[in-house]
């Protein structure tokens, strides 16, 4: 029995077609499943997820850390205001035109916006304390 | 137009089995809108994929939610064999079912529990407590932990169900149905309990399709959306239908709850009639380059594992996205228009797992 | 009857003998998978270090350049996870006990040494027991 590894097509967009590709996926039928952000070196890479009838497929943005603004798609899915309150809070990006913005108090944090440095920067963010783990082996 | 107070309910309440915060808008005991808040419990796990290799982010996925725990660590599993191409051997994909099945049974029985507790019926809550603790002692006596399984890892499991232990785990399961039976026939026919679920917190097919509700509280409603249908595991080879209910309300999301524990026992029992003889693991090579979504179903409903490698040991990015996540804003919704003291029930019956939600 | 299915369990449950053990009384009877706490067999380790190696939360400390030899397990950090038990070589000196470790008052980490054996065989291992 062989596993079946499920086909799952990534289109790579624009932030300013995102609204009108979201709204054509709305009207097709498909509800959101997910929205996730990866912090790369110089970009933010989004991406939106959509399912209908167990067919999966995703959208995706790369917007500049330095000017990471992106609409937000509440218009068409409601539901999608805790996602977008997320990436206000954890990542810094800002979200324009959100039907229910929590304006950063969405999430409860210590440290504002945690996610928004890459491996390397954490690295040497904590270079200067090296981190004492045991577990040394002589 | 009465006057409107904002009372807070949450983090510790003693019907919350993990802290939320809810700001409800009441006007003289009707609640006019709930504002939700979370990040109590925010362990960053997320990141941890940065300082682990990938073939220990195991131990950390399965450590996201101890009610959920099996199927987040095989849902990485699946996730990072998607990204490598791995071809898990068939006996551990008929293990996996199995112990993921049972992680359901426990799950819903504990559900069951927390729900009467949530109304006042404390019988019947230590009656459900009851059942799950025999089926604990099983899960240990399989799996090793009562609550963290410790048995999936990439590639395959960690450890075997013996041929003889079959038929012991067979013959328990049977009495442990028995008796499960007697429960979910209370909250079927009990009049207190319809009293307090039935036409409370109601949502509609289109509604909870649109505000991306998953699991019971989408099936409850009408929707026949179950992840299991997508084949991953042996579940390609098990006859079953998703359990679909209509009312919409919390009656609803209670019976397809019940049903679903039978039909857990009965796919235990199918699993363990075609299981395969043969290894149980399978050696990985290489490291983990490109990007993978895996989508099972818990208890709870699609939980989604996106690993995304770039060639080295340490993963890009991985990224937990947890069903009761996907609830909150229909819970939201539920929560608009209904009395001050149906709030814990229409909580409790979304499930809502928050040490998932925040990893 | 709406009423009378809790009933019947409510009064079955009653008649039962109680569904609760009497502990320390009555003790849970042993099951053998279970993974409880990880020990060691100090006599027959060679001290290659994989176990350290593999643990995924750094809870095993090894120091084979003195003499004697230490091991330390911290059993606060132990995730209970079985991987040091898998990747010993010899299979024979760290194990997972069925019994869970007992309270303790202090935090503390528990050593076992082992007295480096001379180049020439036929000298005894001495072990020290746990602290």
């Amino acid at each position: 029995m062989t596993t079946q590894f499920e086909e799952q097509p990534v289109l790579n967009l624009d932030r300013k077609d995102l609204v009108s590709k979201v709204a054509e996926l709305k009207k097709d039928g498909y509800r959101l499943v997910q929205v996730c952000a990866t912090t790369l070196a110089e970009t933010f890479d989004i991406t939106y997820s959509f399912d209908k009838a167990y067919k999966f497929t995703s959208l995706r943005l790369s917007v500049p850390r330095a000017d990471a603004v992106v609409p937000s798609i509440t218009g068409e899915y409601f539901g999608a205001f805790t996602y977008e309150n997320e990436l206000q809070d954890l990542f810094g990006l800002k979200v324009t035109d959100l039907k229910l913005d929590f304006k950063g108090n969405f999430y409860h944090l210590a440290k504002k916006t945690p996610f928004n440095e890459t491996k390397a920067e954490a690295e040497k963010a904590a270079a200067p304390s090296a981190e004492n783990t045991p577990g040394q082996v002589n | 137009m009465g006057k409107q107070t904002i009372i807070p309910f949450g983090p510790q309440h003693p019907v919350l089995p993990e802290p939320i915060h809810l700001d409800l808008v009441l006007e003289d005991e009707k609640v006019v809108q709930a504002i939700p808040s979370v990040g109590f419990i925010h362990r960053g796990l997320e990141r941890l994929a940065e300082k682990r290799e990938f073939a220990e982010m195991v131990y950390v996925g399965e450590r996201i939610c101890g009610i959920c725990s099996f199927i987040h660590s095989h849902a990485f599993c699946h996730a990072i064999e998607g990204v490598m191409k791995i071809e898990v051997p068939e006996r551990a994909q008929y293990l996996r079912v199995i112990w993921g099945e049972m992680s359901r049974i426990h799950s819903h029985l504990l559900w069951l529990g927390l729900m009467a507790d949530s109304f006042g019926f404390e019988n019947l809550f230590m009656n459900s407590w009851r059942i799950r603790e025999r089926l604990l002692d099983l899960i240990e006596a399989t799996a090793g932990g009562r609550v963290i399984f410790g048995s999936c890892k990439v590639g395959g499991v960690r450890r075997d169900i013996q041929a003889d232990s079959m038929t012991d785990v067979f013959k328990e399961l049977r009495e442990i149905e028995e008796m499960s039976r007697e429960i979910t026939s209370v909250f079927e026919k009990d009049s207190s309990v319809k009293q307090r679920t039935v036409g409370v917190g109601v949502i509609s097919k289109e509604d909870a399709y649109q505000l991306g509700a998953v699991g019971p509280v989408l099936r409850a409603s009408g929707n026949a959306i179950d992840m299991r249908q997508l084949g991953y595991g042996a579940y390609g080879n098990l006859q079953f239908a998703p359990i679909v209910e209509t009312g919409g309300d919390c009656y609803a999301r209670t019976m397809v709850r019940c049903r679903e524990t039978h039909q857990s026992f009965g796919l235990i029992r199918q699993a363990i009639e075609k299981i395969t003889s043969g290894p149980i693991e399978v050696k990985i090579t290489g490291m983990p380059t490109g990007e993978f979504f895996a989508r099972l179903e818990q208890p709870r409903g699609e939980v989604l594992h996106y690993v995304k490698g770039n060639g080295t040991k340490f993963l890009e990015r991985y990224r937990v996205r947890t069903p009761t996540f996907a609830n909150v804003p229909p819970l939201v919704h539920m929560l608009a228009g209904c009395q001050l003291a149906d709030v814990p029930v229409i909580v409790l019956s979304i499930d809502p797992c928050i040490s998932c939600t925040e990893r | 009857m709406p009423y009378f299915e809790m009933s019947l369990l409510a009064i079955k449950s009653a008649l039962k003998k109680a569904a609760t053990r009497l502990y320390p009384f009555v003790v849970r009877p042993d099951i053998p998978k279970t993974r409880g706490r990880i020990d060691m067999h100090i006599d027959f380790c060679t001290f290659c270090t994989l176990c350290a190696r593999k643990c995924p939360t750094n809870a095993i400390e090894i120091d084979r350049k003195s003499s004697p030899r230490v091991f330390k397990l911290d059993r606060f950090r132990c995730i209970l996870c079985g991987a040091c038990v898998e990747a010993c070589l010899t299979k024979k000196s760290i194990y997972i006990d069925n019994h869970y470790a007992p309270p303790v008052l202090k935090r503390e980490v528990i050593i076992w040494t082992q007295a480096t054996p001379p180049p020439k065989a036929a000298a005894p291992v001495t072990s020290a027991k746990p602290v």
